[in-house]
């Protein structure tokens, strides 16, 4: 894990007047499945085709595997898969053929080539559709074909740009899943997302982006402790007097307490047993309360906290 | 070579439309080549004359005889009612009375007044007699002004007369033995070959190569292994054997329509279509630079081919446009197609001239060039928009 692959340096990149990446940095380390989390237009995107030579930048250094990315780096364009956030594949191939063309533009050796191809039509599990054409499959095979396609010649750094857009939560299992076991097999993953829960659930660090700026780095564990927040309670209540609401703000690590539509919610900065407090206070008023439940910090919380808006507000 | 071997993949799996566009240009052809009259055709035709012979002496009479050895003779009464009515009901397409002393005033070498005639008013067919007549009266004269006796004038004006002039169309081919269905049908597919040919690429070319730089796609083979120059050299020469395929087809669709191979200056009609399909290729490869929505393209292959049909003298003869719209078609290329193939066609309006052939076929190629620079252009424009 201590290997450098990607080492992104003060990139700025700017459309006229607007900086879609403003001075990003980032060091992503071998072995890795790092996540790049931001509402839509933070600048993912552009981070990953700047990184892919795709799109010139105004200043900064891009250096993979050691080597600085260039359009004309093949040697370094050998060892990465890229799978965005559209379907690339062309409806006139079937799902084999796809897969194979896609190899091909990486592999010269055709019996290699069909090793391959077999091996990532397996891997996505595809193996009764590899005659089918792309319009006869559902969208979350389209996607698991995309992902084939972008994986098939064995690179070593796998960029996934939202690869779960508009995918159904069986299919969604399935390609998180899958981008673990290629994480396991030995590939360095970037993956994009506006998705906070995928990139808790796969991601071994973050970096969180908006309006071109990397506002905060770090594992889930090291992102949430930024936060005040520790615990938010929920208690689902018709009403609470005035005097009751003040009890529970006065109660030690709680630094919010607001009742809306029907919910109160309470957020603590630490402790312990804050939420038999708050529910003895409610006893203690004899006030009655439906459900009640506690959330841990989310990424969502930590993105509040930093920008003032919500991940989701934000798309 | 992967992009060329998909490349091939996709124009194979877009050939439907192609195909029709092919099909409705052959059915063109056709139908309007073999409900066409033959233009340059010369026959003789017999027509139904009724001759009134007032003045009955030698002269008259090998008249009539001379007007029934290509006609057909009808009797009708002296009567101007029975004439009219005859002419009105087609028993007869021309009525001439010779009238009396009309051998008398030959022989005095006048040539008023020696005969009066009935026909239907502009009719074609009565002009074709008058000037048979005219032609044998003015001989008669000529010959008995030359001190000849009558009987000796008439058999020396038959003599005369009965000489054909030899008549040979000059057209495509040098050699002047082909048919009149060989002319024709070689013109109409030369003339209409543009439609086909524009509205075959744009239906082919220009959704395959939309189809290959598809955003998504390209972003995808960009970042591959496989050099980008190597991928473009792959592409044009997969569009190079998709143009050259498209024109061969239609060549091989025009031996066929011709019954045989081209021959003498079809060449050169052969020659202006490949000059054309270079132009052709250049709208589509154009189209495809504007437009990345294939379902726009069915939209362009209809308005360009008709628009330019109309415009340019495909589907109205050039010689019938307006100075108008003839000034403004000057800017597009199919009007200079169709200027060289007319020439070649031998209309009435136009003759054929090596030199200013060339020249057309010389703006032909000037405009392929410039829609080659404004494809250069527009993918500039396209990439520094990132």
């Amino acid at each position: 894990m201590s290997e450098t692959v990607v080492k992104i340096e003060n990139l700025v990149k700017r459309y006229k007047d607007l900086i879609a990446l403003d001075h990003f940095s980032l060091e992503i380390k071998q072995g890795e499945i790092f996540g790049l989390l931001g509402p839509n237009g933070s600048g993912k995107t552009t981070t990953i085709n700047c990184l892919l030579s795709l799109l010139a930048f105004d200043k900064g250094t891009i250096e993979i595997f050691g080597k600085k990315m260039t359009p004309d780096s093949y040697d370094i364009k050998r060892d990465i898969g890229i799978i965005m956030q559209n379907v690339a594949v062309y409806d006139e191939l079937t799902v084999g053929e796809n897969i194979d063309y896609f190899c091909g533009l990486y592999i010269n050796d055709s019996k290699k080539r069909k090793e391959y191809v077999e091996e990532a039509i397996r891997f996505v599990g595809l193996e009764e559709f590899r005659k089918f054409y792309p319009k006869k499959l559902s969208g979350g095979l389209l996607r698991r074909l995309n992902i084939a396609c972008g994986i098939a010649h064995k690179p070593k750094l796998i960029i996934l740009d939202e690869p779960t857009v508009a995918v159904d939560p069986q299919s969604r299992n399935k390609i998180l899943e899958g981008i673990q076991q290629l994480n396991k097999n030995g590939a360095t993953i970037i993956y994009t997302s506006h998705y906070m829960e995928e990139v808790e659930q796969i991601c071994t660090r973050i970096a969180i982006m908006d309006k071109g700026k990397k506002i905060a780095e770090g594992t889930n564990e090291e992102l949430k402790k930024m936060i005040k927040n520790s615990e938010t309670v929920n208690i689902d209540m018709f009403m609470i007097p005035e005097n009751a609401l003040s009890e529970i703000r006065d109660l030690p690590h709680v630094y919010s307490a607001e009742f809306e539509n029907n919910v109160l919610q309470v957020k603590c900065d630490g402790g312990t047993h804050n939420l038999i407090r708050i529910l003895s206070i409610l006893q203690n008023h004899e006030l009655k309360f439906g459900r009640v439940y506690s959330e841990l910090p989310t990424l969502n919380d930590v993105f509040l906290e930093i920008t003032g808006k919500a991940l989701r507000d934000s798309d | 070579m992967p992009v060329f071997k998909t490349y091939m993949k996709v124009v194979k799996k877009n050939l439907l439309m192609a195909l029709i566009y092919t099909g409705i240009f052959v059915m063109l052809v056709f139908m309007f080549s073999s409900s066409a009259e033959p233009s340059v055709k010369f026959e003789s035709v017999s027509l139904g004359v009724c001759v009134i012979d007032e003045d009955n002496t030698e002269a008259s009479k090998a008249l009539t005889d001379y007007i029934g050895s290509t006609n057909t003779l009808v009797e009708i009464e002296n009567d101007k009612d029975e004439i009219l009515d005859a002419l009105y009901y087609t028993r007869a397409d021309y009525v001439l009375t010779i009238k009396n002393g009309f051998e008398e005033k030959i022989r005095a070498g006048e040539t008023e007044n020696l005969l009066t005639n009935y026909q239907l008013p502009d009719s074609y067919d009565g002009v074709f007699i008058d000037n048979k007549i005219n032609h044998y009266v003015s001989t008669l004269s000529a010959y008995m002004a030359a001190n000849d006796n009558v009987s000796e004038a008439i058999s020396k004006t038959n003599d005369t007369l009965s000489k054909e002039t030899e008549v040979t169309v000059e057209t495509f081919s040098d050699d002047g033995n082909e048919s009149t269905d060989y002319i024709i049908k070689l013109a109409f597919f030369f003339t209409y070959l543009p439609y086909g040919l524009i509205s075959v690429l744009i239906s082919i070319l220009t959704v395959v190569l939309i189809k290959m730089n598809k955003k998504e796609i390209a972003a995808r083979t960009n970042s591959s292994s496989t050099p980008v120059f190597s991928q473009t050299m792959q592409i044009i020469l997969g569009s190079l054997l998709l143009v050259a395929a498209v024109w061969v087809l239609f060549m091989l669709v025009g031996i066929v329509i011709n019954g045989g191979m081209f021959t003498g200056k079809a060449w050169l009609a052969v020659l202006n279509s490949f000059v054309f399909t270079l132009v052709s290729a250049g709208i589509a490869i154009l189209t495809s630079t504007l437009t990345s929505e294939p379902r726009y393209v069915a939209l362009v292959a209809n308005i360009v081919p008709l628009s330019m049909s109309f415009l340019c003298g495909i589907f109205v003869e050039q010689s019938l446009l307006g100075e108008n719209i003839l000034a403004f078609s000057r800017f597009l290329p199919a009007y200079w197609y169709i200027k060289a193939t007319d020439m070649l066609a031998f209309t009435s309006e136009a003759t054929f001239d090596y030199s200013e052939f060339m020249s057309c076929l010389g703006i032909e190629a000037l405009f392929a060039v410039a829609l080659f620079a404004l494809i250069l252009l527009a993918n500039k424009y396209k990439h520094s928009k990132g």
